[in-house]
């Protein structure tokens, strides 16, 4: 018995050093997304978020750089917090949803639908600006699988050493700062942007040969939808602002979109049509020629929302509740703060 | 003997040394005999590489750009897609590794000829049958035909092609 020891325990120690230097080195070399590419950083910051919220967004570039959780609280008290990512699919986003609701149950969802044009994994890059922040978890494990493209394997995303190993020819200062923690790199999942750079065209995104939205992507809108359903929790639909040939959303697919929000009695708000009444100037509200909205823009745009939000659904006023107003106060300071803004 | 074998040992190696750098050469360069060639796509008279990079000669040998490129910043990347303007047609790029490379070109108008098929714009459904065959993907409104590296889709309207589109496959 002892000599049965005496080969387990050296055994069971290099195995064990051996899955620490491995765990080690895939932290080591994962890109910290904290001072560039932040976008990488934002799923992870939600984990670092305390209290409950009354709106919880997901969805792609066009809510975490289109709304601003800290004018919403703000100007109406209400709490909220954006789950995006960049180019964030529509399983992605269920999964992410699914993650939440077993943490929170918010008074609604708010999902924007540009993502529904894609039917297909897409990116890798994309993908681990999503997947790889997610804590592991069953809902993980499902967006993973869902997500990958052919050229992804599973393994690299459960081992990241894997998929990371020739970063270390490219690792910085930032790699070992934040190897074991990083900074928020958002706030409350916004994505602060400051720049100025408009100039939009006139041109009209290019026909395409079907506008039918992919079948993959509107069963994973109706998952989401019975998630929130059983859930107690109202689901919105938003089409955020756009103006680039680029990143067009089509009369069609806006029709089909109307359609589903009808037949399953869901709000569906294209703020697309309502860019003049929200007072969105394409020359100095957005940073990237109409692609995303500012600060500027983002800020006006929140204001509306929060007036629709307000005016047709009852919310408790946090700014009256003392817990939740010295927490969110905080978040408003550093949100100013970040912003440049003296408030 | 052996001073034979060993020259012509050498003459093989340098033969097949010149082959090699003759076939790396004209894999970078257009080719002019075979348009359908994998990694290759036929465009106003000229032959491209469809993974070829898009520089600026690239783009004037396409002729006078007729406006402004327009831009479509790529989210979260440094990068971004431009759209070219022609007379007749456009340029779309897109940015890998600090390159361009042809993402996509729409032909608009009947004055530029996009291929030896000699099919334009206003020519009728029956017409690009006749030239390209049987469509990969026949719809009301488009037939599609796959290439290995691209698509190239005629749009219809009353029977007549409306527009042409070549969708590279990007990788």
């Amino acid at each position: 018995m002892k000599k049965k020891w005496k080969i387990l325990i050296p055994c069971i120690a290099v195995l064990l050093v051996f899955c620490l230097a491995v765990g080690f080195l895939g932290k080591l070399f994962e890109p910290k997304y904290v001072a560039e590419q932040k976008e990488g950083g934002m799923i992870r910051d939600y984990y670092k978020e305390t209290g409950s919220h009354d709106i919880l967004f997901v969805g792609d570039c066009e809510v975490y750089e289109n709304f601003v959780p800290a004018v919403l609280y703000e100007e109406y008290g209400i709490t909220s917090y954006i789950r995006g990512s960049a180019q964030q699919l529509v399983w992605q986003s269920y999964y992410l949803l699914e993650e939440m609701l077993k943490k929170e149950t918010p008074k609604a969802v708010v999902f924007n639908v540009l993502a529904l044009k894609y039917g297909e994994p897409q990116n890798e890059a994309y993908n681990r600006m999503t997947l790889d922040g997610m804590k592991f978890s069953l809902s993980k494990w499902n967006a993973i699988r869902a997500s990958m493209t052919k050229e992804e394997s599973f393994a690299s995303y459960l081992l990241p050493l894997l998929r990371f190993h020739d970063r270390w020819k490219e690792l910085t200062e930032e790699d070992f700062a934040y190897l074991f923690s990083q900074p928020t790199v958002s706030y409350q999942g916004y994505l602060l942007q400051t720049e100025v750079k408009g100039g939009v065209s006139d041109r009209e995104g290019v026909p395409l040969t079907d506008y039918t939205l992919p079948a993959s992507s509107m069963a994973y809108l109706e998952k989401m939808r019975a998630l929130c359903e059983e859930k107690g929790v109202e689901l919105i639909l938003i089409k955020a602002p756009t103006n680039n040939w680029k990143y067009w959303w089509y009369d069609e697919w806006d029709a089909q979109v109307k359609d589903y929000a009808e037949a399953h009695g869901l709000s569906y708000y294209n703020f697309i049509p309502l860019c003049g009444e929200i007072g969105i100037d394409w020359n100095t509200d957005t940073y990237d020629k109409g692609v995303h909205l500012n600060v500027y823009g983002a800020e006006k745009l929140t204001s509306y929302f929060g007036k629709i939000l307000t005016e047709t659904r009852s919310f408790v006023d946090h700014r009256e509740e003392p817990e939740a107003a010295a927490l969110w106060d905080t978040y408003l300071e550093n949100y100013y703060l970040a912003k440049g803004d003296s408030k | 003997m052996k001073k034979t074998l060993q020259i012509a040992t050498i003459c093989m190696l340098l033969i097949l040394l010149v082959g090699s750098l003759v076939s790396c050469n004209q894999k970078e360069d257009p080719i002019q005999d075979d348009p359908n060639e994998a990694g290759y796509f036929e465009f106003g008279n000229h032959l491209f590489a469809v993974d070829g990079e898009v520089t600026e000669a690239t783009l004037a040998s396409l002729g006078t750009q007729t406006k402004e490129p327009e831009e479509a910043p790529n989210c979260a990347f440094d990068s971004q897609n431009i759209l070219y303007s022609f007379s007749g047609f456009e340029v779309e790029t897109y940015a890998k590794n600090g390159k361009n490379y042809f993402y996509a070109i729409y032909l608009l108008d009947d004055s530029i000829v996009a291929d030896r098929e000699n099919i334009v714009v206003g020519a009728s459904k029956e017409a690009v049958i006749a030239a390209y065959g049987e469509a990969t993907d026949a719809k009301e409104g488009s037939l599609t035909y796959e290439r290995e590296d691209y698509s190239l889709v005629f749009f219809l309207r009353d029977g007549k092609v409306t527009r042409i589109h070549y969708l590279f496959k990007v990788q």
